[in-house]
């Protein structure tokens, strides 16, 4: 991909997070590879061998955020059929070892998870296989598939066994060690979706998009659009938010349209351009991001609702 | 999008506080929003008149919106409303605030055919843009635009590992068994694509809550408007047929990609987006309403 090298090396935002020796040591398979074309013949094979990912490649934090349904669940978790939605952080080591930090919603019942006993293993096509037993009030035996883009700073996610459900995880790598109040701040594109299955008059469909700004001392304003299940409501609101010093964020706002205080939470992706949130309201099954007006040129995130 | 100069931001500062300088550091003008954006679209019609009801239901959509910088976009795209696929040609003009919201102003292309707005919000320095139909009301209809650096396209400028990564809803398609499959749809999985017209792609499907592994191969074109189309058929890929009793029934056409479903030829259609990295399409086959994202493993 000849043109995608070209911005690459443009762009000089990007040349210093990579840094030139990660830059050198993604860029050294490639080119050893390319050298194997002018020997070897077989075009195909050898793209398939030029991308190459080990554990190792998977490693540090990553901010998320999934949407979905559950579809089909034991008689037991019937009450959790519908809507499901998170937000929270994968902290792989590097080894196999995957402890992952979640806000969910399950049919808009809020729960906080944390499962410090996931493992992983990634394949050299850069296909990562996740084994955990789902937290509670799930609890049970499961397995996530995941593929990483943008070396190794994504990956797309999803829920494959057990059955039943239709979840997909979007991912991105944290960029930051620790985080004040101050790493969120500027204006922000609001990006929301999911399900509202409670109360009854705002039951259905929802997205959400506006214009975000932060203070940078813990007081936001915001301009929304709301779309509850076809019908638009334009909100101007304020709100407070926190962000802990492990980059865990939640914003809160009171919201006439939804007759509640809405609040959600995730975690900032990146260098605090993203954030990766989940409506913490019960009875809402609501992700998506947050993504900074400024910086990273369109090329980093571009993240899937 | 703009940054006040310092002497307006120390202004700023001394005179409304951190608060408001923060709101007056990004400033868009019209001239900002120019040239073209590739986008994809997911969501539903839940309401729409008598007319139009068979169109009620998933809708999926990918193309391009081109501006002018001057106030004015040509929309080209294909859509899939309720699984029936539309092409459509429409022009539009647009406000850009100085917050670097948009407003669009435009005619829903046939069989819709009514006055509409959308509604949007620039991040990433004008690189990616989330857009909504906020009129006529009815409709959760949500895209996502990347700026489009890359042009003069051709096969090689496809070429490596992408992450697919799709969503939506089928209606009524026909598995190899013969089953009629309706209900959500997902789809993950590495598409390899070897720069000269072919590629290789080992995916996860999502029907409804049943995961199936899909590994299908096929051709695919890239113009030199950049719009890539993948297709295969499904009854000449071994691996997918025997992967599950529904594997022939993927069909993928719209950004490039085609897929077969029970005999049918799939493809999978949209424009690259960034400079290549990317691609914004849909399955543009009869009964699918499925869009989303090929994005490079490493470019």
């Amino acid at each position: 991909m000849p043109d995608t090298y070209e911005v690459t090396i443009r762009k000089e935002d990007r040349q210093f997070r990579l840094g030139l020796t990660s830059l050198l040591r993604r860029i050294a398979p490639a080119v050893i590879l390319s050298l194997a074309v002018l020997v070897a013949p077989g075009v195909q094979s050898v793209l398939s061998a030029a991308i190459t990912c080990t554990d190792a490649d998977y490693v540090g934090h990553y901010a998320f955020s999934s949407v979905g349904s559950l579809v089909d669940l034991p008689p037991q978790g019937a009450i959790f059929l519908g809507t499901i939605s998170q937000a929270g952080r994968f902290n792989p080591d590097g080894k196999g070892s995957v402890p992952i930090e979640t806000f969910a919603s399950y049919n808009g019942y809020e729960t906080n998870g944390y499962t410090p006993g996931a493992t992983y293993s990634v394949s050299p096509d850069c296909v990562v296989s996740f084994n955990l037993t789902l937290p509670l009030p799930l609890g049970a035996p499961s397995q996530f598939t995941g593929i990483l883009s943008e070396h190794g700073t994504q990956m797309v996610l999803m829920l494959t066994v057990p059955q039943g459900t239709v979840i997909i995880g979007q991912h991105i790598k944290q960029d930051l060690l620790f985080c004040g109040l101050n790493n969120f701040s500027g204006a922000f594109q609001v990006d929301l979706t999911g399900t509202i299955a409670r109360p009854q008059q705002l039951s259905g469909q929802y997205r959400q998009l506006g214009r975000l700004v932060s203070d940078g001392d813990g007081n936001f304003t915001a301009s929304l659009i709301t779309n509850y299940n076809g019908n638009i409501v334009p909100e101007t609101v304020t709100g407070t938010y926190t962000l802990n010093s492990e980059c865990f964020l939640t914003l809160s706002y009171p919201s006439v349209s939804a007759a509640q205080t809405v609040s959600f939470s995730g975690a900032i992706g990146g260098h605090g351009e993203i954030a990766m949130v989940t409506v913490l309201s019960e009875g809402w099954g609501v992700s998506g991001t947050l993504r900074a007006q400024e910086g990273t040129g369109g090329e980093q995130l571009e993240i899937r609702q | 999008m703009k940054r006040l100069n310092l002497i307006g931001g120390l202004a700023g500062l001394l005179a409304l506080g951190s608060c408001c300088s923060v709101q007056a550091a990004i400033s868009c003008a019209t001239g900002d929003y120019n040239g073209t954006y590739a986008f994809f679209t997911t969501g539903y019609f839940l309401q729409l008149p008598p007319a139009a009801a068979s169109l009620m239901g998933p809708f999926a959509q990918a193309g391009t919106f081109t501006s002018d910088g001057q106030g004015n976009a040509t929309i080209a795209s294909t859509a899939s409303y309720n699984g029936l696929i539309q092409p459509a040609n429409v022009p539009a003009t647009y406000v850009l605030n100085p917050d670097c919201t948009i407003t669009f102003s435009l005619t829903l292309p046939p069989p819709l055919s009514v006055p509409s707005t959308f509604q949007g919000v620039f991040s990433q320095d004008n690189g990616q843009l989330s857009l909504m139909i906020t009129s006529p009301g009815g409709s959760t209809v949500v895209g996502t635009h990347i700026k489009q650096y890359v042009q003069n396209c051709k096969l090689s400028t496809l070429n490596g590992a992408y992450a697919i990564d799709m969503e939506g809803s089928t209606n009524g398609i026909l598995s190899a068994a013969g089953a009629a499959e309706t209900g959500t749809f997902r789809r993950i999985g590495r598409v390899i694509a070897d720069g000269a017209g072919n590629f290789t792609a080992t995916t996860l499907a999502d029907y409804n809550g049943q995961i199936v592994t899909e590994n299908f191969n096929g051709t695919y074109t890239l113009g030199t408007n950049c719009v890539v189309s993948l297709i295969y058929t499904n009854g000449t890929n071994p691996s997918a047929q025997n992967a599950a009793s529904r594997s022939g029934l993927l069909a993928r056409r719209g950004a490039g990609i085609h897929e077969t479903a029970g005999g049918q030829t799939i493809t999978i259609s949209g424009p690259l987006a960034s400079a290549g990295q990317s691609a914004m399409v849909m399955v543009a086959t009869q009964g699918w309403a499925v869009s989303g994202t090929l994005k490079a493993v490493q470019h």
